[in-house]
């Protein structure tokens, strides 16, 4: 039988969202506890979730919320580190310490059947850490090694570079690993003391997902109901609404086979009211394949492997940030196409096509982030984080699709002025210097 | 120091792990398995090709993978750009890759568009052709080569790896060559090698398909053969024997980057993925390399400090398999003295003793990694349509579970005798650049 190829099949439209029910109750001592049974396949992914995130410390100690997370399971409980390290290799679990701006999460991944041993483990690792000065002095000489390889990395170095160079002293200028510098001083009090004010009950949640028996709330209540002590809630770091430095910086890699390029601006906090706005918009310029700078600069020009944009809602307002690796021989070019591309969404709202493929993008994939039991307990743990309301996800396709395309005009006229972005090379200087400097003044700076 | 290897033993009830899937074929020849799961309403389309880089023509280094994506360039009723806006903006996602063996196309959409992503991998197996022009062979031809800088060139230790293939295959053997292929290469590839290439590896008999997720097993079937029923079969392919070679590279190979401490990579010729010792191959990678109480991270990392960070992995080849042990040096030692140790500690395995609660945990995680990679529909259909296409057994997914799970310390300590030889490895140092050594013209990267 022949059928007409003529056009894509209809399909359907409607977001096959299904809401998420956890079950929600707190220790007596506090602690939270939100977990959802998904018995289909036999394992659980945890996420224990602390006010200890790299947003709260300043630059001179940049890196200890890091550092601290990365010594948790290196001795606790009078185990040794190599204990440990039996302890958890046995039991085939993975534990993995996640340190963002925002928060510290404690995630474990593990087949069902070993679920009591493996919160034996997190318990220990969160509430026990001896933090074994032989063990401090060498994670933090292997955090130290690993801060200068990076160096090798030129995206990295971007990394690195772009958060001061918007940021500066603030907290967001720094990367959560930290400096060589900030890392060299940080002692083992400092790490004890960091877990002893950002641990405790009445601040921390555990959200669990998975193949869970009907009694885990009294396995939990068994390994940390005893847990005491109280700390503060993180405030938000203050918000910054324009970069610290705007224009062009260099930073030199003599013989590099590409340029690393950044352009960013200061973006919006979580829950800002023009979220949805900066979402669409973002979907628009970079969020997506059919973007207008990878369509531009990828499927055009075919100067690069990708280019695309970035959000970082944070607690406070994070970067908007283009992105690209391009041919070192195109640099210029390729900066001043971006920067043509920002400027176009600023000049004219977009068209309505555009428009359909971000709505649908952003609203229609729901189903697609909530397939896993680690997706489940991630997007739980951000609820946490941000103080979302339980039924975010489910309003979120009507307030996407309620963004005019005067919104995304307005928001892209306040979030991507060319006189408040940085724009950052990394790449060979002598290659790309002079045609950058058609463009506007350029500064050369070092990585650290 | 004496590790606590006592303390590991967890004996685990092995759970009966079963994902029910049917097999079925299209008139056309066109391989089709259907493996229905209405936990999420989402679907996963996993078409596979059986072709990759071994099957380059000579002279064509990385054709396959730039061919690839030609494939998104559209098709007859698929505009150029089409491809991925149409999946985005239902929601899903999607992507495209090529290896030695394989080229596989996939998308995640949620279910109530599985037609979109049937009408669109159709459109591009059955009328591809007549759409492809210079300008995008053109185009493409230079996002790969960027791509190639990017993930390779101007990424720290990113000629490693092709380096030790060239060394450690012979002249003319089709693994000799990294898929992303060399940039002479690239610029050699016409539009009559996308004919030729299209026309003798691209028909559904050389094709599977794979749907793992929310759908009726029917009622998506008659889908698929509506879609791609009228495609004709093209033709029957005769496959050059890939033979294994025995022996690895003799001497050390030393390369330059522009790094800041020294990396080794060790490759050891090892079983293919058909073959019945893959499982064990899998296991020994994990007592030596994975997790923090493995032999080589208590050894090298934890112990004598040598080793910033050390990886053991095996890739799941149709033909012959590659063992790689990968370890980054701490800053002031040599990449000999961190050889001396890599090979200390892997003797000590291949001669001595596996302890059956080392075994249990590496028996521990290999499974709980299993699961993961099969706990999305993504995941499980990718897992399928390998294991159709490179051991021609999908029920292998299923079998897994349980070939790790009985695992014996006799089997890997076996194998590790038999496999950890001098004979079978090729070694590559990757030392830092002096200084004032530049590296040569982008354009001349081939090993």
């Amino acid at each position: 039988m022949r059928i007409d190829r003529s056009k894509a099949p209809e399909v359907g439209t409607r977001t096959l969202l299904e809401p998420v029910r956890p079950h929600r109750s707190r220790l007596d001592n506090g602690m939270g506890l939100v977990w959802v049974r998904r018995d289909r396949l036999p394992g659980v992914s945890l996420s224990l979730v602390l006010p200890a995130g790299a947003d709260s410390v300043g630059v001179e100690s940049a890196g200890i919320a890091s550092l601290v997370g990365k010594l948790l399971p290196e001795g606790a409980a009078g185990r040794s580190a190599r204990e440990m390290a039996f302890w958890i290799d046995g039991l085939g679990a993975q534990v993995g310490v996640t340190v963002g701006y925002d928060a510290m999460v404690l995630r474990v991944n593990t087949l069902s059947d070993l679920l009591e041993d493996v919160l034996d483990v997190l318990a220990a690792v969160a509430l026990e850490p001896d933090f074994l000065p032989a063990e401090v002095e060498r994670c933090r000489g292997e955090r130290l090694d690993a801060i200068h390889r990076l160096r090798d990395d030129p995206a990295d170095v971007a990394a690195d570079v772009l958060a001061e160079l918007m940021y500066g002293r603030h907290p967001y200028g720094r990367l959560a690993r930290g400096r060589v510098a900030s890392v060299e001083r940080l002692g083992r009090e400092d790490l004890v003391e960091f877990h002893f004010d950002r641990f405790a009950p009445g601040v921390a949640t555990l959200v669990a997902c998975g193949d869970l028996p009907e009694h885990f709330p009294d396995l939990v209540e068994r390994r940390f109901g005893s847990w005491r002590g109280t700390a503060p809630a993180m405030d938000p770091p203050d918000a910054v609404s324009v970069p610290e430095m705007t224009g062009i910086v260099l930073v030199d890699r003599p013989g590099g086979r590409q340029s690393v390029i950044r352009i960013a601006g200061i973006g919006l906090h979580r829950g800002h009211p023009e979220e949805p706005s900066a979402r669409v918009m973002n979907a628009i310029l970079g969020g997506l394949f059919n973007s207008r700078i990878n369509l531009n600069l990828r499927e055009d020009k075919g100067w690069t492997y990708g280019a695309r944009s970035t959000l970082s809602l944070r607690r406070s307002a994070g970067p908007l940030t283009m992105r690209a690796a391009v041919e070192t021989g195109v640099t210029a070019d390729a900066v001043r196409e971006m920067l043509g591309e920002a400027l176009g969404l600023r000049e004219a709202p977009p068209s309505e096509a555009e428009m359909e493929m971000a709505a649908g993008a952003l609203t229609r994939s729901l189903p697609l982030k909530f397939e896993r039991n680690g997706q489940i307990a991630g997007s739980l743990a951000d609820q946490v984080v941000y103080g979302l309301p339980d039924d975010y996800w489910a309003t979120f396709p009507g307030v996407i699709e309620s963004v005019s395309r005067s919104d995304v005009h307005d928001i892209a006229a306040r979030l991507l002025d060319p006189a408040e972005l940085t724009i950052l090379v990394v790449g060979d200087k002598d290659a790309v210097r002079t045609k950058l400097e058609e463009l506007g003044s350029v500064t050369l700076t070092d990585a650290p | 120091m004496r590790w606590p290897v006592h303390s590991a033993t967890v004996t685990v009830p092995t759970s009966p792990i079963r994902f029910a899937f049917e097999t079925r074929a299209l008139d056309n020849g066109l391989q089709v398995i259907l493996q229905p799961d209405r936990v999420s309403p989402v679907v996963s389309v996993h078409l596979m090709y059986h072709v990759g880089s071994k099957d380059e023509p000579s002279g064509r280094t990385g054709f396959a993978h730039l061919f690839e994506h030609l494939l998104f360039q559209g098709s007859e009723h698929v505009a150029e750009t089409e491809h991925f806006r149409l999946i985005q903006e239902a929601g899903g996602t999607l992507n495209g890759s090529t290896w030695f063996d394989r080229t596989n196309y996939f998308e995640t959409i949620p279910s109530n568009c599985l037609d979109l992503a049937l009408w669109l991998e159709a459109d591009r197996m059955g009328w591809f052709l007549s759409t492809i022009t210079q300008e995008k062979l053109d185009n493409q031809r230079d996002v790969v080569k960027n791509e190639r800088r990017q993930s390779y060139e101007n990424r720290p230790y990113g000629l490693a790896t092709e380096t030790v293939l060239h060394h450690a295959f012979p002249e003319g053997h089709p693994y000799r060559h990294p898929t992303i292929g060399y940039m002479d290469d690239l610029d050699r590839a016409t539009l009559d090698d996308v004919k030729l290439f299209f026309e003798s590896w691209y028909g559904p008999g050389n094709a599977v398909l794979v749907l793992c997720g929310d759908f009726d097993p029917d009622d998506a079937f008659r889908r698929v053969d509506r879609f791609f029923g009228e495609i004709p079969p093209g033709r029957t392919l005769d496959r050059t024997q890939v033979l294994a070679p025995a022996e690895g590279a003799n001497a050390v190979v030393k390369v330059s980057d522009s790094v800041t401490v020294p990396r080794v990579y060790m490759m050891y010729h090892a079983p293919s993925f058909p073959s019945p010792e893959y499982e064990a191959s899998v296991g020994l990678s994990t007592l030596l390399a994975r997790g923090r109480s493995s032999r080589l991270y208590r050894d090298l990392v934890y112990d004598r400090r040598l080793a910033a960070d050390v990886q053991a992995y095996v890739w799941p080849l149709e033909s012959v398999g590659t063992f790689w042990v990968v370890a980054t040096a701490r800053p002031g030692v040599t990449a000999r003295t961190l050889q001396e140790g890599m090979e200390e500690t892997i003797s000590s395995l291949a001669d001595g003793v596996i302890e059956p609660g080392e075994l249990s945990g590496a028996r521990n995680r290999a499974r709980r990694q299993l699961l993961l990679s099969l706990e999305s529909v993504g995941g499980r259909a990718s897992s399928l349509a390998h294991a159709a296409v490179l051991r021609g057994d999908p029920e292998y997914v299923n079998a897994s579970f349980g070939r790790y799970a009985s695992l014996s310390v006799t089997e890997v300590g076996d194998l590790a005798a038999s496999l950890l030889v001098e004979s079978r490895r090729t070694v590559v140092h990757v030392e830092p650049r002096e200084p004032e050594e530049r590296p040569d013209s982008a354009e001349d990267a081939s090993p």
